[in-house]
């Protein structure tokens, strides 16, 4: 049995990885973390915008709150507050950094871009 | 004819919905629906062209999700949009839970299990919340995440409930401090190998920044689903370890 402190092999961690990155919102969130201190908490909802003229403000920090960032949480890729509304790197983050910068780094081989700043 | 919420905005009206009931703004209601249940089965029922319903427990409230996207809070349908349901007009789940009104009828089909709601019953909670201890559920992963910790941890912790549940505030990475890290960890995994209770004393630093003397008493539930979860309770010892021979932190 893994300690506590050791990496957790109970659950894939493919799986786990993937299925987070499955919604835009929370792949935006972990790029926005990319090049940020770990102790740096990031305003929302700006953290996990791509496009800001197409959002509904008032239906996105709803989807935020209650659907992506408790699920990035539970997953340990980020921590988030409450009342202030920011983000910062979580105890995992690291899983779902390698992941999403493999993917930027062979952006010129995958389809549209799945996140804001795609590019840089 | 009220709008029916599609996969993209399913979890907005589930949230709108129980914030009406409620009577608060959305961003008010006082919990988190990922609590109760996931929302990604929400936008994966309202995706599908099937002919099915979920129905799962808020604080207070039950909740009835069909596949055609429409939201029932207590049997009740929510109209986003509309005028609230006048007295005469409601529009309910009668007797069966696919018997409506009409040209209302939830159509019969398969149901959806109904996810496991991690929150105690609310009789149980008063008593937890009541209890002199901190009560919590967690599971066997780095840092032992929270899946429940009663709302007493806010005075033993600083830190709210969801700052665990939601939030991702561990103990094992926040809030023990990093010199009884691998005492408490050793205790843990043996009592996990022995399928025995365990205790263990150590300190943490609150959210407050304050250093607090804490007793954990704690079992892992062998047997149940990967990762084992772990169930326990946790007293502020603080003035007490005066009396403890603190040169050995386990008791046993």
């Amino acid at each position: 049995m893994p300690g506590a402190f050791e990496s957790a092999t109970t659950c894939d961690p493919w799986d786990r990885c993937l299925y987070q990155l499955s919604a835009q919102p929370r792949r935006q969130i972990v790029v926005s973390l990319l090049d940020v201190p770990d102790e740096r908490r990031l305003p929302l909802p700006e953290a996990a915008i791509t496009e800001p003229c197409s959002v509904d403000l008032e239906q996105f920090e709803v989807e935020l709150r209650h659907h992506h960032l408790p699920k990035l949480a539970n997953a340990g890729y980020v921590r988030w507050e409450e009342a202030s509304f920011r983000v910062q790197r979580g105890p995992r983050y690291e899983e779902a950094e390698t992941v999403m910068r493999l993917l930027l780094e062979s952006s010129d081989r995958l389809p549209d871009a799945p996140i804001r700043g795609w590019d840089r | 004819m009220s709008r029916r919420a599609g996969s993209d905005d399913i979890v907005y009206t589930v949230v709108s919905a129980l914030a009406e009931a409620a009577a608060v703004a959305p961003d008010e209601l006082p919990y988190t629906l990922a609590e109760y249940v996931d929302p990604a089965m929400l936008e994966s029922l309202v995706s599908r062209d099937h002919n099915c319903e979920l129905t799962f427990q808020v604080p207070d409230h039950e909740v009835t999700v069909t596949a055609a996207g429409e939201v029932f809070v207590d049997g009740v349908r929510f109209r986003d949009g509309e005028r609230p349901i006048q007295d005469g007009e409601r529009s309910t789940l009668n007797g069966e839970r696919s018997i409506l009104d009409d040209d209302r009828r939830i159509p019969d089909g398969d149901e959806l299990p109904v996810l496991p709601n991690r929150a105690p019953n609310f009789g149980l909670q008063q008593f937890i919340s009541e209890l002199p201890a901190t009560v919590y559920q967690s599971r066997n992963e780095p840092g032992w995440p929270i899946d429940f910790i009663s709302d007493n941890c806010r005075e033993l912790t600083g830190y709210d409930p969801n700052a665990f549940v939601l939030g991702g505030v561990t103990f094992g990475f926040d809030l023990i401090v990093p010199e009884d890290r691998e005492l408490v960890s050793t205790v843990v995994e043996e009592a996990v190998r022995n399928e025995e209770p365990f205790t263990v004393v150590y300190r943490i630093r609150t959210a407050d920044d304050e250093l607090k003397w804490v007793m954990e008493l704690g079992i892992g539930l062998v047997g149940e689903e990967d990762p084992i979860p772990f169930v326990g309770v946790l007293v502020d010892v603080t003035e007490l370890t005066h009396d403890l021979d603190l040169q050995n932190h386990v008791l046993v």
